[in-house]
């Protein structure tokens, strides 16, 4: 038998809060840290337009000033490929690596909520779909999709 | 009213032969994924890994699963994002799959971390700059990694 030596959990909900903004909560817990992330995002350009942070368990008396940087990812484009890695950069290593990897995850969430916003908003009638003619769909309406996997590869 | 959820949990078992354990599952409105894989400790290197889709949109999904063989014997250090990226995250692969991988990675960085941070825990307040001084004695990359660990940080100063 064996017991656990770590633990990270990351749980992330989207709302819509207007036609075109979708915002996400995000919230972090692991052995170690503890913190939340709200930002959100304008589906008309997939820019971040706001952001805020809260460090709820952390290791320094330094690791509370991440926050201040959290505003530099605003008028960032969700969808560019390189958006994890900028995003590591500017919020990770000037901030927080933790709360970076947090915005990630909340931003891909928005992404994955706005790929599925037909579905959401008929009402989930997901059981009705071609599920591939549904991929060839979002490849020609969400930048970056293209060829990021197998189900939206233009091999398919 | 919530348009999409996404629960993602990541945890590290050490094993009797001294490597770890490491399991993902990541569960959202669309996708439930799970991911396996085995650390060969001191070497941080993949040795054992296996996936699968509890739940998916795209029926095609379940076909990139042999990709994730692809991970074994990459190790954990330089390069780690580039090459799961490469070899698991693309047009033939599943970007999810992906990222899980780099979480599980991730979090077993942090284990050992939190072994260290556990040890230093007890220590009293007036002791705290030395033990300081010796935990990035242990850890040096993190200097430079986080705006804490930064070069002008008063935690890196006390180094100096």
């Amino acid at each position: 038998m064996s017991a656990l030596s770590f633990s990270r959990s990351k749980l992330v909900a989207v709302e819509r809060i207007s036609e075109n903004i979708l915002k996400a909560h995000g919230v972090l817990d692991d052995y170690i840290y503890g913190m939340e992330i709200d930002v959100e995002v304008n589906l008309s350009d997939f820019k971040i337009v706001a952001i805020g942070g809260k460090m709820n368990r952390v290791t320094t008396s330094e690791c509370h000033r991440a926050l201040t940087v959290l505003p530099n990812a605003i008028g960032m484009d969700i969808t560019e490929r390189d958006f994890p890695r900028t995003i590591n950069r500017i919020i990770g290593r000037a901030g927080c690596l933790h709360l970076g990897n947090l915005l990630v995850e909340c931003c891909d969430s928005i992404l994955q909520a706005a790929i599925f916003s037909d579905l959401e908003k008929s009402g989930f009638k997901y059981m009705e779909l071609n599920a591939s003619q549904y991929a060839i769909a979002r490849v020609a309406t969400i930048p970056g999709l293209k060829n990021s996997c197998l189900a939206y590869s233009t091999d398919q | 009213m919530l348009v999409y959820t996404r629960n993602k949990l990541t945890t590290i078992e050490d094993l009797k032969d001294g490597s770890l354990l490491v399991k993902v599952i990541s569960n959202d409105t669309w996708f439930s994924l799970s991911l396996e894989m085995t650390i060969k400790v001191p070497d941080m290197e993949i040795t054992d890994i296996k996936g699968e889709f509890n739940r998916s949109f795209y029926e095609t999904c379940v076909e990139t699963l042999p990709v994730l063989q692809e991970a074994v014997g990459i190790r954990i250090g330089p390069g780690l994002i580039k090459n799961i990226n490469a070899f698991i995250g693309n047009r033939a692969g599943c970007r999810r799959m992906a990222d899980m991988i780099l979480d599980g990675c991730d979090q077993v960085i942090n284990r050992f971390t939190f072994s260290i941070i556990r040890q230093m825990k007890p220590i009293k307040d007036e002791e705290r700059p030395a033990a300081q001084r010796e935990f990035l004695k242990m850890n040096p990359q993190l200097i430079g990694s986080c705006i804490a660990y930064a070069k002008d940080s008063p935690l890196v100063k006390v180094e100096e």
